[in-house]
């Protein structure tokens, strides 16, 4: 090999190892490696001594067959993400992109800052916040309304209807992250088609019908699926507001899971482990949460499968339609504008748009 | 107008008993008398704005309002008004005033510990984020190399990927490299959980810049590397600070990650400490957690208000891919 070439592959490996190397070693150690983990320990026999002594599918035999909860949770998960979803997430948020683009820019600007706001603000205030107006005594925000206004006596939304109360708080989230990207959507839509429909004569209910909602089917859809597997995993304000009760009614999977892990005993011991700082909580809690974690971790399991599958039908889903999209496109200029059309009526799973949109961590 | 009252009044009615509850109990007739004064003022400035062309008109009608409304709070709940709630500031043993000591021996360290913990986490974690999904964003988006392809879809699957499900194996695999319980291993942990959107909004950021930049860079005789740290970087500028902010925020407000991974009260960031506090005196002092809540929520605000501008444009960046 001549000098030049092997130099110059030096440079590239160099290059690599300076450009990628970082994330790749953050990614593989903190990232992937857990996913292994996890995988593995649902298939052991892993107990309170953290110690692994078989291989076995107990885990799952006894999370189908013995595990009471369980359907609940899942019921309870159902409920939660469909009508969260089909509520908040995509009619509301498209109801408040419509109407911030329809109002004057900067009181659009303002709305959209407003609806933000939650997001933007830490998780532990938010719930804070939502725990004030629920609040059963007569102090709670929507009861000083309830009781002086109307005249009722208070009401105990969070002991009462605390399904109620989880969907209205990541209604509440969820609802502008939708309101982001239909509003982009509805910006990019060429001015000159909302023209041409009012010089035929159209209404500003026939515009939305006939311009608007069409343009924005493949945003919709996306928002649909993204939002509907960040649901399925987040249990962050649930956590927070009801901590998945009363009793169990408002578990849902994943905070199923997180409950096995962490409640059962490790709770006790990181109070314990407080007011004690001086003990050995380290290995207690570790053990504590072995106790129940590979049991968890066997649930953890479980919900990613189901998830990857979710995520395959939906790729599945995605490509036909986007065919089909792209087979009407023509007729269609409006929906071309969109973004989320251009870029993905060729997509495949790689697709940039799909994944660089997506949100981690946003509900 | 009407739908935006549920988000806005309870941030309001957290700032006002924050600033007017006293030990024990909490009057609602401020937030009403506020109400009172605020809504008639905001009404009668949007007619006027809707109404009137000239903007100097506008402006005038919009400070005597602003001078009116001013007056009518101060006359009407100034003296209400002080600031004993944010007495967490400078000392540490306020829940032990309001508790008996058995039941709260000494748990709560001074927020000042808690805040800089924070403010160590989410600067730490923003500094490594920014760093590597740069080098990460402008390598993907520049280079051929071979698994490019293969990397982009790993990179996609796990940012896909449900997060939260680790938990339990991040638990254990930070207890065996005895990083748990520390703020640098929340801070990994974190930091390897948020990279793959990140580098993916950089990469759109990098996609921006045209080619020319560099090849003149080159031709003008600066390596790859000179160009990338001196003629790229500056190019997206923008990119960095909106990818710097994101990361922050969302460092500053975690919970559920430092909740499980960090134990010792000496680790405790603000989400935890703020957790605790209305934990343990909800029900004694509204006033005390509303403040602290306000004291937490105000920086992660802040930034928020003031980079707006560069945050609507990662979300547009990032739906570009």
């Amino acid at each position: 090999m001549p000098d030049f070439a092997r130099a110059q592959l030096r440079r590239q490996r160099i290059n690599f190892a300076l450009f990628l190397g970082p994330a790749l070693v953050l990614l593989a150690v903190f990232f992937v490696a857990p996913v292994v983990i996890d995988v593995v320990l649902a298939f052991t026999d892993m107990g309170r001594t953290l110690a692994v002594g078989k291989f076995t599918l107990e885990n799952f035999e006894r999370m189908v067959t013995r595990d009471t909860r369980l359907l609940g949770a899942l019921g309870i998960t159902f409920i939660f993400v469909v009508t969260t979803l089909g509520v908040f997430n995509v009619t509301f948020a498209l109801l408040l992109a419509l109407v911030t683009t329809a109002v004057p820019q900067r009181l659009g600007a303002f709305f959209r800052a407003v609806w933000l706001l939650p997001r933007m603000s830490p998780s532990v205030v938010y719930a804070l916040l939502w725990l004030w107006v629920v609040d059963p005594n007569e102090r709670g925000l929507l009861n000083q309304i309830v009781v002086h206004v109307f005249d009722m006596p208070p009401i105990d939304l969070r002991n009462n209807h605390p399904l109620l109360v989880i969907i209205l708080a990541n209604g509440f989230i969820g609802a502008s992250l939708g309101m982001l990207i239909f509003t982009s959507a509805i910006r990019s839509i060429p001015e000159h088609l909302f023209h041409a429909a009012r010089v035929d004569g159209a209404g500003s209910l026939a515009i939305v019908r006939h311009v608007t909602l069409p343009a924005l089917r493949w945003p919709i859809s996306y928002m649909t699926i993204h939002q509907s597997l960040s649901l399925l995993v987040s249990f962050e304000y649930i956590l927070l507001i009801t901590a998945g009760g009363p009793f169990y009614d408002t578990t849902v999977f994943s905070l199923y899971a997180y409950r096995r892990a962490f409640e059962s005993g490790e709770y006790a011991l990181w109070r314990g482990a407080l007011a004690h700082p001086g003990r050995d909580w380290r290995g207690g809690g570790a053990r504590a949460v072995a106790a129940d974690g590979h049991e968890a971790a066997a649930a953890a399991a479980a919900d990613r499968g189901a998830l990857m599958a979710t995520d395959h039908v939906d790729r599945r889903w995605r490509a036909r339609s986007a065919h089909r999209l792209a087979a009407r496109l023509p007729a269609a200029p409006g929906a071309r504008g969109s973004p989320g059309n251009r870029r993905c009526s060729r997509s495949s799973w790689s697709s940039p748009c799909r994944s660089s949109c997506r949100t981690s961590g946003w509900s | 107008m009407v739908v935006s009252v549920p988000i806005i009044l309870p941030y309001f009615w957290m700032v006002v008993i924050a600033f007017t509850a006293r030990t024990g109990g909490v009057g609602s007739d401020v937030l009403w008398t506020a109400c009172a004064v605020i809504v008639p003022a905001v009404l009668v400035y949007s007619l006027v704005h809707m109404s009137v062309a000239s903007r100097g008109l506008r402006l005038a009608t919009g400070l005597v309002l602003l001078a009116i409304a001013g007056t009518l709070l101060v006359a009407l709940v100034g003296e209400r008004l002080h600031l004993d709630n944010f007495r967490f500031l400078w000392r540490a043993d306020f829940v032990e005033e309001l508790r008996s000591k058995a039941t709260s021996g000494a748990q709560f360290p001074s927020v000042w510990k808690a805040f800089f913990n924070s403010l160590a986490l989410a600067v730490s974690q923003t500094v490594i984020i920014l760093t590597v999904a740069s080098l990460a964003g402008y390598y993907i988006s520049r280079f051929a190399f071979r698994g490019r392809n293969a990397f982009l879809q790993g990179l996609l699957v796990l940012h896909a990927f449900p997060a939260m499900t680790l938990i339990i194996p991040i638990f254990l695999m930070l207890y065996w490299i005895h990083l748990l319980d520390t703020i640098v291993g929340v801070m990994l942990v974190l930091a390897a959980i948020e990279l793959p959107f990140y580098v993916f909004v950089m990469k759109g950021f990098f996609d921006g810049v045209p080619w020319d930049i560099e090849m003149s860079a080159m031709t003008d005789g600066a390596t790859r590397r000179q160009a990338f740290r001196l003629v790229v970087l500056p190019q997206v500028r923008v990119g960095l600070i909106a990818v710097a902010v994101f990361a922050f925020i969302r460092a500053w407000e975690e919970y559920i990650f430092v909740r499980t991974f960090l134990i010792e009260n000496t680790n405790w960031v603000m989400s935890l400490y703020l957790f605790w506090v209305a934990d343990d005196v909800m029900g004694v002092d509204y006033g005390i957690v509303a403040a602290v809540a306000v004291f937490y929520v105000l920086p992660s605000l802040l930034l928020y208000v003031f980079c707006q501008k560069y945050l609507t444009q990662m979300t547009i960046g990032g739906i570009k891919g």
